[in-house]
């Protein structure tokens, strides 16, 4: 909505004759309910409300729902990072209201300058400030490729220690969080799964540390005596880009301290090889809820077909078995290097992996459905 | 909740236009106020609702009839309100979210606040004044200013059509 486009108003050669009744009913809706919807309004909208009358100027600065997009949905048009910033800054400065439910940033970041993308954190801070329900930041790069120097989730303690607000809130209202390309610490993973009780889904996405974190993790046991128990959480999804992918163990210890989750869903992107887990080793529970589980990327080794037993045996609840063989450019990429054509590599090792999930769906005795894409 | 077992109990609701409306007690409960209502008891005889008329109330209990027919599928929840309220006019709809915000039922609220957003989406500051019935109040320097002081929020941002 550019307003100097509206200089000359179309609608002036459009008499309708509704606006007196419409006259007084506008002046019947009380600001929570002009409030309510404004928040429902993209951010362009709900700002431009702001010229309707004096009534309206201030309101949209109450919206419950912030939505960040560097990228034009309509025009696919991505915004300069300076600007996008600077949008996003004055915007969060301005608003007045005490709560917003939902706060979405997403922008695409360069690949090798994510780390510069300071002022992040203090987003992050105003999103603890306001009581978010819904977060989500989306650092996403070109081609899915995970930069250089990423941006790295604030310290928690530090970003507590900020105000004595946040310090005895923190995202305690916090029910949706979602990560995209984002370096995040093990121990921030934790503060989530530990300190907000009604988070219900949890979504982190390419996140290069996560993966080494969780395998130190392990090391550490940072298993079921760490984690409290999530009675809320019923969706966790997970996308893991790495190198060295061992954090298996971890997930089934995540799943044992969420007894009321329903889906599992993991996404691995590289076709590096899992180390074989030792069953002995992973958590012994039962699971009565778990539904859907997930696995993208399989490549049809030992260890992924291990992890996916070992879960059919903890959780009699489970319906359906989703196995992906996809895998992402990542692999692609490095077939390029070796010059042969990726498309002929990718449909042999994905042949061979639909071979070994129909295998494994074949050894299953069970009531479960697979399902093999 | 009084009487879940049995038949199924009715209630009377009184809209402030004195016209009766007979409605489940299972489908009238989805407003929070008269669920607090016939929790303490209140609602042996006729609940009078002093703030909704009898147009709005009527469509308000088409509305709960129609939606608790239908079992917990979100989608299909969703859809029964895309339609319900599809041609519904702005006056209607400002009445609903009235009434709404008064019976304290948020997802009927939910949905009427999304529908008038909806309509003022993308559409040009003038067509909505029209529309809504919006005085402006502003003095020609006083409306450049403020369009002059969010004239960054659509820097790089395409413009949309004005219709």
């Amino acid at each position: 909505m550019e307003m100097n486009k509206h200089k000359v108003d179309p609608d002036t050669q459009n008499p309708r004759k509704r606006m007196k009744k419409g006259e007084r009913i506008i002046d019947k809706l009380h600001d929570d309910i002009l409030i309510a919807i404004v928040s429902c309004m993209s951010l362009k909208d709900a700002v431009r409300t702001s010229v309707l009358s004096s009534r309206w100027r201030y309101l949209w600065m109450f919206s419950g729902k912030l939505e960040f997009d560097d990228r034009d949905t309509s025009t696919g048009k991505i915004m300069k990072r300076v600007n996008f910033k600077a949008w996003v800054n004055r915007v969060l400065k301005l608003h007045r209201g005490p709560q917003v439910d939902s706060l979405v940033i997403r922008f695409s970041t360069n690949l090798y300058y994510q780390a510069r993308t300071s002022g992040i954190d203090s987003w992050i801070y105003f999103a603890m400030q306001k009581k978010v329900k819904s977060f989500e930041l989306n650092l996403s790069v070109e081609k899915g490729i995970f930069p250089c120097f990423p941006y790295r989730f604030p310290n928690i303690k530090k970003l507590l220690s900020r105000s004595d607000q946040v310090k005895s809130f923190g995202f305690r209202s916090l029910r949706s969080l979602r990560l995209a390309y984002v370096d995040i610490e093990d121990e921030v993973v934790h503060y989530f799964l530990a300190s907000c009780p009604c988070i219900e889904q949890l979504c982190i996405r390419a996140s290069n540390k996560a993966t080494k974190n969780l395998e130190i993790g392990r090391e550490r046991t940072i298993a079921s005596p760490d984690l409290h128990q999530l009675y809320s959480l019923k969706r966790l999804e997970l996308t893991v880009l790495s190198m060295n992918c061992r954090s298996l163990l971890f997930f089934t210890s995540l799943i044992k301290s969420s007894p009321n989750l329903q889906e599992f869903r993991i996404k691995r992107g590289s076709t590096q090889l899992f180390p074989v887990v030792s069953s002995v080793m992973t958590a012994e529970f039962q699971h009565k809820n778990l539904k859907v589980i997930e696995l993208s990327g399989y490549v049809g080794i030992t260890s992924e077909d291990e992890f996916i037993l070992h879960l059919i045996k903890v959780a009699p609840s489970l319906d359906v078995v989703f196995i992906d063989t996809q895998t992402d450019h990542h692999a692609k990429e490095n077939y390029d290097r070796f010059g042969t054509s990726p498309d002929w590599q990718d449909c042999q090792l994905r042949l061979y992996a639909m071979y070994r999930a129909e295998g494994l769906a074949r050894t299953c005795i069970s009531q479960i459905k697979f399902v093999i894409t | 909740m009084a009487a879940e077992t049995g038949t199924p109990t009715t209630l009377t609701l009184k809209s402030n236009d004195d016209e009766l409306f007979s409605v489940a007690e299972s489908a009238a409960i989805l407003s929070v106020t008269i669920r607090n209502m016939v929790e303490d008891g209140c609602a042996g005889g006729v609940i009078p609702l002093d703030n909704v008329d009898g147009k709005t109330l009527a469509s308000v209990i088409t509305y709960m009839n129609g939606i608790s027919a239908i079992p917990a599928d979100e989608e299909k929840k969703k859809s029964y309100r895309d339609k319900f309220l599809s041609d519904k006019d702005f006056e209607t709809l400002a009445d609903m979210v009235l009434a709404a915000n008064y019976l304290n039922m948020s997802c009927l609220m939910d949905a009427v606040s999304a529908k008038i957003a909806q309509v003022m989406e993308k559409k040009s500051v003038g067509w909505v004044r029209r529309k809504f019935g919006i005085e402006n109040d502003y003095t020609p320097e006083e409306e450049a200013a403020v369009k002059e002081e969010h004239k960054w929020t659509f820097e790089g941002v395409e413009t949309d059509d004005d219709n």
